[in-house]
């Protein structure tokens, strides 16, 4: 039963430990990226090893640890600089309501592409949730660092 | 641009225009979960009848909360060439979406309130040979197992406890029995609901709630896996009625035999 559940579904391994991810995200490096970054923030940017028997998410290499990481920590202005930098991102699951809402004033109910839309929308719910996930973690992360007292400038 | 050719069509296209962007991702999730249904269904429908699906010209629009035409003759062809589809999920499609492939019970169900009423007698003389039913006879109630003596003149006293019985023994010799005694461990598993088909093992959902009841997505991987299981089941239920109408035939006198078959002493397993 277990090829069953598994059908549409790819074995990707991430430091020895196997998960099965939906082919429509397995195949796709960004998509995949992002489903793991969910797991941990810095595999937003691994490395997808591809071969014909197996997917392998290998981490980059950080400072962690190294000697240099405490005379590198990020100021207050350099964190702020980085979120304002930062694109801003619509959630997956939003972007593809409107693209939908495109699709069917166009075309109306179209069953030929009935396929790619599952695929589509599963993909967007899918990316929703881990993206919820990260949100979360992450703020889980903010809460539970020591604060630092900073002076907001022009005080 | 296709040109809508029905004003339906016109009018469901141009409600895209009045709809509100979602405010927020759950809100977005649900209504792609709801727009996935429509469209896996369409997908499927492709994928196992593109015959019919060519040839059909219903219409593709959703009715109210309920499946477009186009889906319901999905579900109809799935009734039709694969497994079974209950009354009340059909009608129930008219109304509101099917958010899993239905599953009903197609085993026997004698624990749901009012079953062992509606149960033949061929099926709940058995009752305490099955371990479920020898556990409800003797530690429900002492009334249970009064009413069972009552009912078929048999003290539960005179059968021998189900876990007393080495499965692989008794399977060994219902099988040297011949027909239809070979199908007595079937019978029985199917009466504990431990047949490993889910058609057969599927508990009430009016007693024990949606919660408990099986849900299986809208996917090829789901119906063909439910297809294949319908046909073991099928072919269990046909095992279990040549069974139950030979015991029908002559009650008492086929039953003794199927408990002279099941006192027999077993060597100790210790």
């Amino acid at each position: 039963m277990s090829n069953d559940i598994h059908e549409d579904k790819l074995l990707v391994l991430l430091e020895g430990q196997q998960h099965w991810v939906r082919k429509s995200i397995a195949q796709n490096d960004d998509l995949l990226r992002m489903l793991f970054s969910g797991l941990s923030p810095e595999l937003a940017a691994a490395e997808i090893q591809r071969s014909p028997s197996q997917i392998k998410i290998v981490p980059k290499k950080g400072t962690k640890g190294t000697i240099h990481s405490a005379y590198n920590l990020p100021t207050t202005a350099s964190v702020l600089a980085a979120l304002d930098a930062a694109p801003s991102q619509v959630d997956p699951a939003i972007l593809m309501c409107v693209k939908l809402r495109k699709i069917e004033l166009l075309q109306g109910i179209n069953p030929c592409n009935a396929q790619a839309i599952v695929e589509q929308i599963e993909t967007a719910i899918d990316c929703s949730k881990h993206w919820s996930n990260s949100v979360k973690q992450s703020l889980k992360k903010f809460d539970q660092s020591p604060s630092v007292s900073t002076i907001p400038v022009g005080f | 641009m296709d040109i809508p050719t029905t004003s339906e069509t016109a009018i469901y296209r141009l409600q895209n225009y009045l709809q509100r962007l979602p405010l927020s991702r759950f809100q977005a999730v649900e209504i792609l979960e709801a727009k996935l249904n429509i469209y896996q269904l369409l997908h499927l429908y492709q994928v196992f009848f593109s015959k019919q699906f060519a040839a059909s010209r219903a219409s593709t629009l959703p009715i109210g909360q309920g499946h477009s035409a186009r889906e319901r003759e999905l579900l109809d062809l799935l009734y039709e060439h694969c497994f079974p589809l209950s009354e009340w999920a059909m009608e129930w499609a008219y109304e509101q979406r099917l958010e899993h492939i239905p599953i009903e019970d197609k085993g026997i169900d004698w624990q749901c309130e009012d079953g062992i009423e509606g149960l033949l007698d061929e099926w709940k003389i058995l009752i305490p040979l099955s371990s479920e039913g020898y556990y409800w006879l003797t530690s429900i109630d002492r009334d249970l197992a009064e009413w069972y003596e009552l009912e078929f003149g048999i003290s539960i006293q005179t059968i021998q406890p189900p876990e007393q019985v080495p499965q692989d023994l008794l399977r060994k010799r219902c099988l040297q029995a011949g027909t239809p005694l070979k199908f007595l461990p079937l019978v029985l598993r199917v009466l504990d609901k431990n047949t490993g088909n889910v058609w057969l093992d599927e508990q009430c959902s009016c007693c024990y709630g949606w919660d408990y009841s099986s849900k299986y997505p809208w996917t090829e991987a789901s119906i063909r896996f439910l297809t294949k299981q319908w046909h073991r089941a099928h072919k269990a239920i046909d095992c279990c009625n040549e069974f139950t109408n030979w015991l029908g035939q002559d009650l008492q006198a086929h039953f003794n035999i199927v408990l002279e078959l099941w006192n027999q002493p077993y060597p100790s397993t210790n």
